[in-house]
């Protein structure tokens, strides 16, 4: 049965010790308080995530009521009342890039780079730029274990759109290495838990020196090989190069961390066991071995939940500081009949041509996913770090590319942002902007507050004014 | 700037037919609607400006032309001045020209280039199980792939390498080699020298892995290749590891190399293009049919270089289709084809509403999908077959679910089919099932379904206000269901589409949403599934619908070939593969529409076994 504590989670000593000189990523840990300035915030990064809902919302029912901190949450924005404090809720914003092509690819494959995708069925896939996560993962995703993380519930979307001309790929990614990289989700949540938490068994010090040898030697032959092919072979191969060097510095990572298991909190490793045993649970398979390879069909919000739940621990234990999450591909038809009053499947229920049932179980379908989101930010609230909770020293970005998804309307999207960074945002407010003010304003204001400073962003060149 | 030079000498040529013949037409009567700004349906015309161009959009002119001919276009409500008969027979022969000028080949031809095929997620489980002889899917951990082309997950502009696929990668190749070492059988099969008096642990380590590489790499591995892993094996022997326990590291190599994890085509310095070499052209095959790497007896000929010898391919092509491994290409470019794919993962009939559809059930409904094109290829029956059969594979469960007595037992088997309605893919339930949405039957779905992946005629997209139907067919307001559709596409815009789509969605009518038959609705009444097309056909049966679609063959046909060819070559089919698509379809006709000469054509065509400089 899985059982994390069963496994080899302890690296030698020695090789911590050895990996002096490197950068050390500490779990920011009541346990590593010695190592820490006491009860203080000093040290403690920002951490960004962002959660992507499909197929947009009910647009009457999303907008809260009143302006700036005196403001009302609206009919889906309910279930955060709890959290009504730590929000943030944008009016007003948009993705201009996102305005042509057609009614979906285009809004989610472009949500985060704020760019337009290319318009293809397969040659030339690009995204037009780097997404805002992975803007900050190549620049404060290099000192933990992984520069970023990419959950979701659902298997890339195969096939063509052949109305529309666009490969599915689109509608399941939104972020992107660079232009011509987009990075997969993973779904389940065991193949997840292990990338995160469960040491490599049997990597001692002399298979990582052979693996070493072994990475070297492919890259050289990867080199030769490359100076062989054409353009487009040759950017294949670039990623692959990319790719090795990102697992080189992931296993070097590795061995200068502090994740050997006795510096791990009783905490930490209390909540590892934790979400280890519900992943088992809710995956209902007999061996590990087994949830590894299977595919992950089960309860669709306990699915979210612990998904949210891995990316909660990853950042509490700093594995990773930027994460996304996609609920769902876009245009997904997953059936939401398992909540009261809702009878069918997620896209076609968005069409809801404005008949007043339909708009109701649209309604019903955005509200339960705000409530996950209300789970999330649950969560992060109970994790202490420093002189409060993980949240805290969060921001947590939660929206859907379009608006409406009767009209597929990309003008005035939903979006909310939950944590104050450090205090670096000024929440608990409604903040409405002139209509048609660039999203990618927001995404600037972001990566400024969790160290990633960037200049400029699809049709943006400044920061929103007055977030913090 | 070479690019923009070229433009402007094509738009300058005076002997471009289609830009004097052809635009003023376009310019006339389209633009207005389709252009740059607010293209109407997602149609730009604009881009069309010379035969070359109009070459690269052939299918979206066939599209127009069709349009055109049946006066959809441009919309006689919306424009003031509509084309006279001179001025629409004149452009459609314009189309025309361009058409037959493509399928004979008449302009230069160029064989394509795949981009640089990185194995998918299945290819490399199969790939592993075949090299090393482990007895699970290395790869099943590995994110999903993503598909380009004509819809395939093995197309190599749609193929990447992400950070985590490469941990995934690395930490598989440990696994791989713990289990091939844990398996003194296995072990045995691989190092296939062992040092002794004669032979020192170096020199049968360069044994083993010349024939090891060359089997990962699929072609003979080189000097300096073979020189770097023996450096592997080398440097362990001097830290004290025995022979067996140095090659550990070698082998774990072959299995995260570039060449092993990329099907690479070498480019020929200074030519146009080339034939491939024998061990290109057995990868190709084998990928093609099994979805895995080649095997020894492929290895050999190419070796030897007999594969290229058009009897020796023929006859290793028929080898393959009856060896057990054909299964997968049923299961891989039948599932993505056909759409039975989306039965594993995308599916999600209600579970209350329909508490008969069990896991077991699902892989029932898969199997027969996957027994029946394997079927139908390798008994060599006519392709039409997937149109209308008259026998499908069941196990008991889906037996009972489709009313056929007398079967029991988990086994898929062969049965004979005395109802009409039923065979073919039309009737199967995995097509149904996953055409359907989770409370209802989806005709509109359904009728895509048909224009798009039998017929390659996929309808235009829905027009941005459109709204889409309730998601139950639960009855409201006293409408059936059928009766909330008509009234929905009743609007001007939505009409000319829907009166192609629904019809065939809803001959299928009397197949419910997890492709069980039925008489009557949800709601208790008869199903109504006449249908009217326009031209005045009728037909209410899915017998009728399939016998509608077997009286006029050609765009299936052509559509069969042109997705095999896609899956084939790993690329998107590009403007000059149309002649190779023609004689697809002749070949296919002249053989009587046997399923193997269609398989054995597209190996022998030139896209398949050529490869170009430039795509």
């Amino acid at each position: 049965m899985a059982n994390i504590q069963s496994n080899k989670w302890s690296i030698p000593r020695r090789s911590f010790l050895r990996g002096t000189g490197a950068t050390l990523a500490l779990p920011f840990l009541d346990a590593m308080r010695p190592l820490m300035a006491a009860g203080s915030n000093q040290g403690v990064p920002v951490r960004m995530g962002m959660l992507y809902m499909p197929n947009g919302v009910r647009a009457d029912r999303w907008t809260p009521s009143g302006k700036g901190s005196d403001y009302k949450l609206s009919p889906i924005l309910s279930p955060l009342q709890a959290h009504r404090e730590e929000l943030l809720v944008l009016t007003g914003l948009q993705n201009k890039a996102s305005f042509t092509g057609d009614g979906h690819y285009v809004k989610t494959g472009g949500w985060l780079t704020g760019t337009t995708i290319s318009k293809t069925t397969g040659s030339d896939i690009s995204a037009g730029g780097i997404s805002m996560d992975q803007i900050a993962a190549r620049r404060i995703g290099q000192g933990t274990k992984l520069p970023s993380l990419e959950l979701g519930t659902e298997p890339v979307a195969t096939g063509i759109d052949r109305n529309v001309n666009y490969t599915r790929l689109y509608a399941s990614h939104i972020a992107w290495k660079d232009a011509n990289v987009p990075l997969p989700c993973e779904i389940n949540p065991r193949v997840a838990f292990d990338r995160l938490f469960r040491k490599r068994s049997g990597t001692g010090e002399k298979r990582a020196a052979d693996e070493q040898s072994v990475l070297d030697l492919v890259q050289e032959d990867a080199r030769r090989l490359q100076s062989k092919l054409g353009r487009a072979d040759k950017a294949k191969l670039d990623q692959y190069l990319d790719s090795i060097r990102e697992v080189e510095r992931r296993i070097e990572q590795e061995a200068n961390s502090l994740g050997a298991g006795e510096n791990l909190s009783p905490e930490l490793l209390a909540k590892m066991d934790q979400l280890d045993k519900r992943i088992s649970k809710a995956m209902g398979k007999s061996s590990r071995e087994e949830e590894l390879s299977s595919r992950p069909r089960f309860d669709h919000g306990e699915h979210c939940r612990i998904m949210m739940d891995l990316m909660a621990l990853a950042f509490w234990s700093d594995s990773t500081r930027v994460s996304t999450f996609m609920f769902g591909n876009d245009v997904t038809g997953r059936n939401f009949s398992f909540l009261e009053g809702v009878n069918g499947g997620h896209h076609p229920i968005s069409h809801h041509k404005g008949n007043k049932d339909q708009l109701d179980q649209y309604e019903k379908i955005n509200r339960w996913h705000v409530e996950q989101y209300a789970y999330l930010l649950d969560r992060m609230k109970e994790l202490k770090e420093g002189e409060g909770s993980l949240l805290d020293h969060c921001m947590i970005g939660f929206g859907s590319p379009i608006r409406d998804g009767n009209s597929h309307n990309p003008r005035n999207v939903p979006i909310v942002v939950a944590g104050s960074a450090q205090g670096q945002l000024k929440t608990g407010r409604h903040l409405v902007y002139e209509e048609g003010t660039p999203l990618c304003r927001l995404w600037l204001g972001m990566l400024e507050r969790v160290g990633a400073k960037t200049s400029s962003l699809g049709d943006a060149t400044s920061p929103l004014t007055g977030l913090g | 700037m070479r690019r923009l030079l070229l433009l402007a000498l094509i738009h300058a040529s005076p002997a471009d037919d289609f830009a004097t013949k052809a635009v003023p037409f376009l310019k006339a009567h389209c633009y207005e609607c389709h252009s740059a700004n607010d293209p109407k349906g997602g149609i730009e015309v604009h881009e069309i400006l010379s035969t070359d161009a109009a070459y690269r959009h052939h299918e979206f002119l066939d599209r127009i032309a069709e349009a055109v001919k049946w006066e959809d276009m441009p919309p006689p409500e919306d424009v003031d001045v509509v084309p006279d008969d001179q001025e629409r027979s004149d452009f459609l022969r314009e189309i025309d020209r361009i058409r037959t000028t493509l399928e004979k080949g008449d302009f230069p031809r160029q064989a394509g280039r795949p981009t640089l095929r990185r194995l998918n997620r299945d290819e490399y489980s199969y790939t592993v199980r075949d090299l090393f002889g482990v007895k699970f899917l290395a790869g099943h951990d590995f994110p999903s792939d993503g598909a380009g082309g004509s819809g395939f997950n093995n197309t190599g502009d749609a193929l990447f390498v992400p950070p985590v696929l490469m941990e995934k990668y690395l930490a598989a190749s440990r696994k791989v080699i713990d289990a091939l070492y844990a398996s003194p059988a296995s072990l045995n099969r691989t190092l296939l020298a062992r040092p002794d008096d004669k032979k020192s642990p170096e020199q049968a380590a360069r044994e083993v892995l010349t024939i090891q590489g060359s089997l990962a790499f699929r072609r003979r591995i080189s000097d300096e290749e073979l020189n770097g892993l023996i450096g592997l094996f080398n440097s362990r022997i001097q830290r004290g590891d025995d022979y067996e326990a140095a090659l550990r590291s070698p082998l774990q190599a072959l299995l995260i190399h570039p060449a092993f994890l990329f099907r690479v085509e070498k480019d020929q310095a200074g030519k146009d293009e080339w034939k491939l070499d024998d061990f290109e052209l057995a990868t190709r095959l084998s990928y093609f049919l099994w979805a895995s790497m080649p095997d020894r007896e492929l290895f050999q000929l190419a070796d030897q270089g007999k594969l290229s010898d058009p009897a020796v391919l023929a006859a290793q092509t028929e080898r393959m289709i009856a060896d057990p491994k054909f299964e997968y290409f049923a299961r891989h470019f039948g599932g993505q084809w056909l759409g039975f794919d989306d039965l594993r993962e995308v599916a999600n009939p209600d579970p209350k509403r329909f508490p008969e559809f069990t896991p077991s059930l699902r892989l029932a409904m898969y199997r027969e999908s996957v027994d029946f094109l394997t079927h139908l290829i390798r008994r060599n029956r006519p392709v039409l077959e997937l149109v209308h059969a008259d026998y499908t594979f069941v196990n008991g469960e889906l037996a009972r679910h489709y009313g056929i007595p007398g079967i029991r037992g988990n086994e898929s088997q062969k049965v004979e089919l005395r109802d009409p309605q039923r065979g073919g893919v039309i009737g199967q339930a995995s097509i149904l099932t996953a055409t359907s949405l989770p409370l209802r039957t989806s005709p509109v779905k359904r009728g895509s379904w048909i224009l798009d992946n039998l017929l390659g005629t996929p309808p235009p997209p829905p027009p941005q206000d459109a709204g889409v139907l309730p998601a139950d067919d639960r009855s409201s307001e006293g409408l059936s269901f059928r009766q909330q559709l008509e009234i929905h596409r009743d609007k001007p815009s939505c009409a000319g589409c829907h009166a192609k789509i629904d019809p065939l969605g809803f001959g299928l009518e009397n197949f419910d949403a997890i492709g069980r038959w039925r008489d009557r609705d949800v709601n208790g009444k008869p199903v109504d599934s006449l249908a009217v097309m326009p031209g005045d056909i009728t037909f209410s049966t899915p017998a009728e619908l399939k016998k509608l679609l077997l009286s006029s063959d050609e765009l299936f046909l052509k559509n069969l070939a042109r997705r095999m060819l896609s899956y084939a070559i790993g690329r998107q089919l590009e403007y000059y593969d149309e002649p190779a698509v023609a004689e697809l379809v002749r070949e296919l006709r002249a053989n009587d529409l046997k399923a193997q000469s269609l398989v054995l054509s597209i190996v022998r065509s030139h896209p398949f076994q050529y490869r170009s400089a430039n795509r």
